[in-house]
């Protein structure tokens, strides 16, 4: 009953200064609407990488070349590939050892490199991947024009290609690809199919590459005999942790590796889940950054409302006088500088809320226009978590001014007035 | 025999540190009986203001001692106070004190906010009834005039029913047509059995009480019953 009165008092109070209110509110609608919009944002980014990954499938196991004696996730082995550093042990007869496996579907193998592509005189470089039949199956990908490879192209070291949908539109424009003939490094490749549109997938455009047989690849275009990557596909994801132990042990061994320590491989054997779990503790640490960054606004809305509190008691005081004189005792004046701060904090979270939730919303409809399949999403712990913060935010600031406006001596308080 | 609502004995009180000590009262005895109206009188300076702030429970004393219902005050804490301001006492302020942009409605139910009374809107519409200011009841404060103003004031000081209406020079502001009604408010509230405290220094405002008592240097300079003090000036023009 007392905390209706007192609020009652408190909003009469907070009403009669609309503009100075409101002023105060805009401190907090910002920091709560940044916070808003991170937390959104992450969990909007959080489920787009989750998509992303869940579109290749939780049941296939990727092995790809590593530096010897570094971490596969540490940061000299991603500079030293970066830096070109080529590992060769990978072999075509690795991924035919792997596939004798019970569980393994498919398995799928890979080079990848960088070529130019040439047409009647237009010329485009893109990425080009030498893989076999099951490059599709393994990255969920359709036809939407002519024929996969198979395993005669890989056998016969066939000069055919498979364009992406984009570099299909680059090379021949509205032109009809399939039979035609287009010089990759100056040979000649026979254009036997084209992917349907995928978009930028996974930090990797398929729309923008060129398939050929891995061999003719190998051997035709680059002159090496060993490849970057492979991926099993297993017939369910409950051989996945079989598999990665299973997988390490084979390619150890015909690597002559002595000590089982994945450290010292020349490989690194990575699964879905793994690669989601990284991507998670990266994407959390990264929301956690910006909301930190976020809340510095909230404090600062914060310490605006200790301002205009300060402000306002000394503008009152004699009103605090008079408040007392008429029987107030100190814990009613603490309070109703306290919930005038609360109220304040609480209004301008609700309104926080919203517009980080409408900002939110305009940037989901943004990426969506840029191909970025990423929702909306407003988790109701955000909005508990910012409102909670943001009154709780009111209440530290607003104490010092509310127990300044409590100590007033009543006759001193009326005779400033 | 009327019962004794406030007996001070030797009331001292003194401001400021070690340093600077301004002294103001300097032992000051005297009783209020319930349903008395009494002026409290004295010059700028003379300490009358103060007193009048520890009578209503607004100040401390330094020294002596003060019974209110036969209760020690110097013993009340600082919530017993604001609770018998609440309800014990109202007051009426030379400059009106009115919560400015705010109605009459609302300035006059102010202390009920801190009440636990009933019928709080009903209390509010009866006091400002007493000064019969209905037709002003939804005004904004500040559109009012002086007198006025002290109207609405004199309601909220009587909102609370109590007990003592303590008045610090309430017509110190007004002009003499708005100060005689605010001094027959005064009147009729005595009628009604209202224990009147009024500070001034305008012997004709005093004149209104039953009672003067004369503060001088921080003391009592003369407390006189003004009837037997009228019998004794006619006395002395018939002589």
């Amino acid at each position: 009953m007392k905390l209706i009165k007192t609020l009652g008092i408190a909003y009469q109070s907070l009403s009669k200064h609309k503009v100075r209110t409101a002023l105060t509110v805009l401190g907090i609608v910002i920091g709560v609407g940044a916070v808003i919009i991170v937390m959104a944002a992450g969990e909007g980014v959080k489920g787009f990488v989750t998509d992303e990954i869940a579109a290749f499938g939780y049941d296939i196991i990727e092995i790809e070349v590593k530096t010897p004696n570094t971490g596969k996730t540490s940061t000299q082995n991603a500079t030293q590939m970066a830096q070109g550093l080529s590992i060769t042990t990978l072999k075509l007869s690795d991924a035919e050892a792997i596939s004798k496996l019970p569980y393994v579907k498919t398995m799928n193998v890979g080079v990848i490199g960088q070529e130019v592509f040439n047409y009647g005189g237009n010329t485009k470089t893109s990425m080009i991947f030498g893989t076999d039949e099951n490059f599709l199956d393994a990255y969920n990908i359709s036809l939407a024009q002519g024929a996969n490879l198979t395993a005669e192209h890989n056998n016969s070291l066939s000069k055919v290609v498979v364009l992406g949908y984009e570099l299909k539109n680059k090379i021949f424009g509205t032109e009809e690809a399939l039979g035609k003939i287009v010089k990759i490094r100056n040979k000649n490749f026979k254009v036997i199919g084209v992917l349907e549109e995928r978009g930028a997938s996974f930090m990797m455009d398929f729309d923008n590459i060129a398939l050929v047989p891995v061999t003719t690849l190998q051997k035709q275009l680059m002159g090496i005999d060993h490849i970057s990557f492979m991926i099993a596909k297993l017939n369910d994801t409950s051989f996945v942790d079989q598999a990665v132990i299973e997988i390490s042990d084979i390619l150890r061994e015909r690597h002559n590796i002595l000590e089982p320590d994945p450290d010292k491989y020349d490989f690194s054997v990575n699964t879905m889940q793994e690669a989601l779990d990284m991507l998670t503790v990266i994407l959390d640490g990264i929301t956690l950054l910006l909301i930190a960054i976020a809340s510095i606004s909230l404090v600062v809305g914060g310490i605006g409302i200790m301002n205009i509190m300060y402000v306002s008691v000394s503008e009152r005081t004699y009103e605090i006088g008079l408040r007392k004189a008429v029987g107030a005792s100190n814990k009613e004046i603490l309070r109703q500088f306290l919930y005038e701060a609360a109220l304040v904090t609480f209004g301008g979270a609700i309104a926080g809320v919203m517009f980080g939730a409408l900002i939110s919303w305009l940037i989901v409809i943004i990426a969506k226009s840029q191909s970025f399949g990423w929702s909306f999403v407003l988790p109701i712990s955000s909005v508990v978590l910012s409102v909670v913060v943001a009154v709780g935010i009111g209440l530290l600031f607003g104490l010092l001014p509310a127990k300044k406006a409590s100590k007033l001596d009543p006759i001193e308080a009326l005779r400033r007035s | 025999m009327a019962n004794k609502l406030i007996e001070i004995t030797d009331l001292r009180k003194q401001f400021g540190s070690d340093e600077v000590i301004t002294k103001v009262l300097h032992g000051v005895s005297f009783t209020v009986n319930e349903g008395e109206y009494m002026a409290i009188m004295g010059p700028s300076g003379s300490g009358k203001s103060t007193l009048m702030h520890i009578i209503g429970f607004l100040d401390r004393l330094t020294t002596g001692s003060y019974l209110y219902n036969g209760l020690d005050v110097t013993k009340f804490s600082d919530n017993k106070l604001a609770s018998i301001r609440n309800s014990e006492v109202g007051f009426v302020f030379q400059q009106f004190n009115l919560l400015s942009n705010t109605t009459v409605f609302d300035n006059v139910k102010l202390p009920l906010l801190y009440s636990e009374k009933k019928n709080k809107d009903e209390l509010v519409k009866q006091a400002i009834a007493a000064v019969d200011l209905e037709h002003r009841t939804n005004y904004i404060s500040n559109k009012l005039s002086g007198g006025e103003k002290q109207r609405v004031a004199i309601a909220r000081a009587i909102v609370n029913q109590p007990k003592i209406i303590f008045a610090d020079e309430p017509t110190g502001n007004l002009d003499s047509k708005a100060g005689t009604k605010i001094m027959e408010i005064f009147e009729a509230l005595h009628q009604e059995g209202k224990t009147i405290m009024l500070v001034t220094h305008e012997q004709d405002t005093a004149n209104h009480a039953g009672r003067i008592l004369s503060i001088r240097d921080g003391l009592i300079a003369s407390d006189i019953m003004v009837e037997k003090r009228r019998l004794a000036s006619e006395a002395v023009l018939q002589k």
